[in-house]
């Protein structure tokens, strides 16, 4: 038997190998530094974009997921900024900060308008080209008289000497757009919101948000500056909103989750052996799979993946429940062997069953390697490398350091097992309605069933910080971005024109009421090429109609030397552009420096962020246009989750055809058939209850059924390899599904979506496949196997018949 | 786990394109008197007036002289009408301000042009007689005559004080003139005339006024 020849190897000196491999790969990571991952992002598959798309994507995100915000509310103006400042001297002892914007005392309005002021013969804003451009010079000059002679234009001689036809004005004005909400009042950022007034603290912090020492220092830091603002002003209202809030709450509720699993496995592993065993030695001897394995599966993340994911270790905890089968089997083997029982015999009866098991959790655990998602993959490098290694340290080490009989024979669970075997039986005509009536539930449940693609699966907010978020969003008028267009060119001059030539297209958005706002650099600065066919067309219809501009003049009362001023302005030769350079340099790129993300491997590109946009008009803007793609992360991994949904759906009925294939090698058409309806039945009904349940079907049901089975099958399996100790091993399966079903039922309480549906359904799955196992697997019957356990039945201890 | 729109693009950054040098908030008075007068300002009746606007611009060798006809509703809003020296009409409500003149109009909003539109503001609630709301952004003072009254308005935001250094409205019963002075020197003076109070609500051909 090939057994024979594998357990020949599978000797604590093998062990001892394996363990001085992990110490030496532990202590060389511990050397380069443990990393545990907290970003979500991380977890996600790469979306199948263009490699330079998404690292530009990548380096947008990151300068925004740096920002942080903090608001200060009041009645009273004066009273928001008074608590702003003792907040803003307060942030001064705050670690973790790079730049806080608060108090701005330069003239930045000047210092803004300045670098365009030299060039303002050619900067034309989009409305005033267009006048130029369909009516003409005249057009212009008498919508300049009606301005000048209402009651509410802005316009002073100081203005008009400079600018006499008022062509910068308009200019100005037009890049002051689209900020409603945000002005600059008594020296700090406010808005107004309902009559009340808010300060606002920029922040853009040091760190990455998910960098944990940074979530340890900066988050209490200013949690108690703020406390300061209220004990001081206990009537202001504060928000405080940014990445870093998020990442951390996502690394406490992973942590309290992974201890809740831990502790919760553990302790129902340890109170079971404790009722059922009654003895100290099978507790401790358990206990080392469980630590071998989870130990292993840690390091072989560290050195795969470089770093072991925090929902992988939520996932991993699950991992406990089920690496204590292998010890379950061993020592209920034991404590049904009689006083002749010994350790290396006991492994011998064994092996066959829970290799075979090995095989399909693994390979169970491995098809989820198919989904794309590193989390899935790293989880199930984890689940395999842990199991592979408890199974190692039961099979070589158990019958030596747990060898001898067990101590009392006369298990009352064992006779337990006995009555719920006999129980356990098809019986007619009860089977055929029980059948039926499942075949129904079954039916309607799936007929029911709804499906759900949508990114929040894998988020888990608490309401207070969606809540503070809302209220930003409600008070500066927009809410955040979260779609984008990536614009790529040779050179700084072509992802201007690209972006130009969008705007349009935006504005219709807008006046449409599709698109709440964008922001993009080229509103900001024309192109050079631009900027010459404005001073052309500027020079055409206004500078070189003489007696348009000398009946202007007259019609004012402007003095000739004035305009003589402006016509000098397009004397042949006298361009000069504005250039990106020159302006990126100046302070009127400050506030749109984050929407250039400079050189790539391809050219230059940049970013227009777009706000509050309806779902579905975006995609035309970048379909078919040059250097545009549009990046919406967001719908992109719900498509992308949609579409792997499908895929995996076809994944669990190869995995469950293949398997049963497999099984065919061994027992033939019939048999195998018995053997693989347990799981079977179990994710149908699974998908049941969802729809019974009204939960929509995602993804990760869909990978927890690939693991229903690679669990739900051992059952089965051990069934019918051991059917010769039916007891003992009805017993170690009951044992073992009980703390699966403890694992992964904490799993179902985890608070992110993706991890409770994958409890859910495991749940579920596990419950159905141990109720179906006894009844249609391992039974004395009148087939070939019936015959093969038949044979041996008088070998079997205790109580058994 | 983490809010991923969220951190996909948390755009917090905020854009500042206008600039103010500090300034200490100022107390706000609250007089009697001047309540008193806001309360008279504030009545539901529709104001009609004739007016006549003179602008007088430092770098215009003669000022720009304006006349015309205004209705100023409480619901509607501001209707300006100015006959000569062209005919062009403005109306302007808390939202947007419509510029009309024939078959050409242009559209100034609140929300699309903040800087354009907060100076009509001003003016808009001078004329309704907002003080309170001008209060936010004017110090307010108030010198009781024998049987008139008049207020000065000044910026208490240096942004607004760099386009109008203040404003001074004298009236009786009503607004009779509204004199504003910017940085530059240059003044532009409403007289209103022959007011019509007591002619009741909006008449049909009235309303039809606003439309656009």
């Amino acid at each position: 038997m090939p057994s024979e020849w594998l357990l020949r190897w599978l000797t604590p000196k093998l062990w001892l190998v394996m363990m001085a491999l992990l110490s030496l790969l532990l202590a060389l990571q511990w050397l380069r530094g443990i990393e545990v991952e907290t970003d979500i992002l991380a977890l996600l598959p790469v979306t199948e974009q263009d490699p330079i798309v998404a690292e530009a994507s990548n380096r947008f995100n990151q300068s925004l997921a740096q920002r942080h915000l903090l608001v200060v509310g009041a009645e009273s103006l004066s009273q928001a900024v008074a608590a702003a400042d003792q907040l803003a001297d307060a942030l001064a002892e705050v670690p973790g900060i790079a730049e806080l914007e608060y108090r701005i005392n330069d003239d930045r309005q000047r210092a803004m308008l300045a670098p365009y002021l030299p060039y303002r013969g050619q900067l034309l804003d989009a409305d005033t080209r267009a006048l130029l451009q369909t009516q003409g010079g005249e057009a212009l000059v008498r919508q300049n008289l009606q301005l000048l002679y209402s009651p509410m234009a802005a316009v002073n001689s100081a203005v008009l000497a400079d600018d006499p036809l008022l062509l910068f004005y308009r200019f100005a004005l037009g890049l002051a757009q689209g900020q409603e909400k945000v002005s600059l009042r008594q020296g700090v950022i406010t808005a107004e919101h309902h009559g009340r007034h808010y300060v606002l603290l920029n922040l853009t912090l040091a760190d990455s948000p998910f960098s944990m020492t940074l979530q340890r220092e900066f988050l209490p830091a200013v949690a108690q500056a703020l406390a300061g603002v209220r004990a001081q002003f206990p009537e202001v209202e504060l928000l405080n909103v940014g990445m870093v809030r998020y990442a951390a709450a996502g690394v406490a509720s992973a942590q309290k989750e992974i201890s809740t699993i831990g502790i919760g496995s553990l302790l129902g592993v340890v109170l079971l052996l404790v009722v059922v065993f009654r003895a100290g030695k099978p507790l401790l001897v358990s206990l080392l799979p469980i630590g071998v394995g989870f130990l292993a599966a840690f390091v072989a993340c560290q050195w795969l993946f470089g770093s072991v994911h925090l929902l992988t270790l939520v996932f991993g905890a699950s991992l406990i429940g089920i690496s204590i089968d292998y010890s379950f089997h061993y020592f209920c083997d034991r404590l049904g062997g009689g006083s002749q029982w010994r350790g290396d015999l006991g492994v011998r009866n064994i092996f066959n069953g829970i290799l075979l098991g090995l095989i399909t959790s693994v390979l169970g655990y491995a098809s989820l390697c198919f989904a794309p998602f590193p989390g899935m993959q790293q989880l199930a490098l984890f689940s395999t490398v842990g199991l592979t290694a408890a199974f190692l340290t039961v099979v070589c080490l158990f019958p030596y350091l747990a060898g001898g009989a067990s101590g009392h024979h006369e298990s009352r669970w064992l006779l337990w097992s006995g009555l719920l075997s006999a129980g356990l039986r098809w019986r007619q005509p009860w089977g055929w309605l029980a059948t039926l009536g499942l075949v129904v539930f079954a039916v309607s449940g799936v007929s029911r069933l709804q499906v759900d693609d949508d990114i929040r699966l894998l988020q888990s907010v608490p309401a207070n910080l969606r809540a503070e978020e809302q209220r930003l969003a409600e008070i500066l008028g927009v809410g955040l971005s979260n779609q984008f267009l990536l614009v790529e060119g040779r050179d700084a001059e072509q992802v201007l024109a690209r972006e130009s030539a969008l705007i349009p297209q935006l504005q219709a958005l807008q006046g449409q009421g599709s698109l709440a706002r964008f922001d993009a650099l080229s509103a900001h600065l024309p192109t050079v090429a631009q900027q010459q066919s404005d001073w052309q067309l500027v020079k055409r219809e206004l500078a070189g109609q003489p007696q348009l501009l000398a009946n202007y003049a007259a019609a004012l009362g402007l003095a000739g030397e004035t305009i003589d001023h402006f016509q000098q302005r397009y004397q042949a030769g006298a361009f000069q552009p504005l250039n990106f350079e020159q302006w990126w340099q100046s302070d009127g790129s400050r506030p749109w420096r984050h929407l250039w993300l400079g050189k790539t491997e391809r050219g230059y590109a940049s970013v227009i962020a777009l706000y509050a946009a309806k779902p579905g008009t975006l995609a035309p803007l970048a379909d078919g246009q040059a250097g545009v793609s549009l990046v919406d992360k967001v719908s992109d991994i719900s498509t992308l989750l949609s579409k792997y949904r499908q895929r995996s759906a076809l994944l669990v009925m190869l995995s469950y055809t293949a398997i049963y294939l497999l099984l065919c090698l061994r027992y033939g058409p019939r048999l195998s058939l018995r053997i693989v309806t347990p799981p079977l039945a179990a994710v149908i009904l699974a998908l049941a209850v969802l729809g019974w349940t009204g939960h929509a079907l995602n993804i990760f049901h869909l990978l927890a059924m690939l693991l229903v089975l690679g669990i739900g099958i051992d059952y089965t399996l051990f069934l019918e390899e051991g059917s010769r100790h039916r007891q003992r091993t009805l017993l170690a399966i009951i044992l073992s599904a009980l703390t699966t079903l403890l694992s992964f039922g904490l799993l179902a309480l985890s608070e992110t979506p993706a991890v409770s549906a994958f409890g859910e359904t495991v749940l579920v799955g596990i419950l159905v496949s141990l109720l179906l196992a006894p009844i249609l697997c391992g039974q004395a019957r009148a087939d070939g196997a019936g015959q093969r356990a038949g044979s041996t039945l008088s070998k079997d201890g205790v109580g058994e018949s | 786990m983490l809010r991923l729109s969220l951190m996909l693009c948390l755009a917090l950054w905020l854009p500042v394109a206008l600039a103010a040098n500090e300034v200490p908030a100022s107390v706000m008075v609250e007089s009697p008197e001047l309540a008193a007068i806001a309360a008279r300002l504030a009545r539901d009746e529709p104001v009609r007036s004739r007016f006549r606007q003179t602008k007088a611009m430092r770098l215009l060798s003669r000022p720009l002289v304006s006349e015309g006809e205004m209705i100023f509703d409480r619901a509607l809003g501001l209707y300006w009408h100015i006959e000569t020296p062209f005919a062009s009409t403005l109306l302007m409500n808390n939202e947007q301000v419509v510029q009309l003149n024939g078959s050409q109009k242009s559209v100034v909003t609140a929300a699309q042009q903040p800087v354009a539109f907060g100076f009509a503001k001003v003016f808009f609630q001078v004329l309704s007689g907002d003080l309170n709301g001008l209060q936010q952004e004017f110090s307010v003072s108030l010198a009781p005559m024998a049987d008139a009254w008049q207020i000065t308005l000044v910026p208490k935001e240096a942004q607004l004080r760099a386009v109008l250094s203040q404003i001074v409205i004298d009236g009786v019963d009503d607004i009779n003139q509204v004199t504003m002075t910017d940085q530059a020197g240059d003044t532009t003076t409403i007289d209103f005339f022959d007011q019509r109070p007591g002619a009741g609500a909006l008449t049909d051909q009235e309303r039809a006024l606003y439309a656009f």
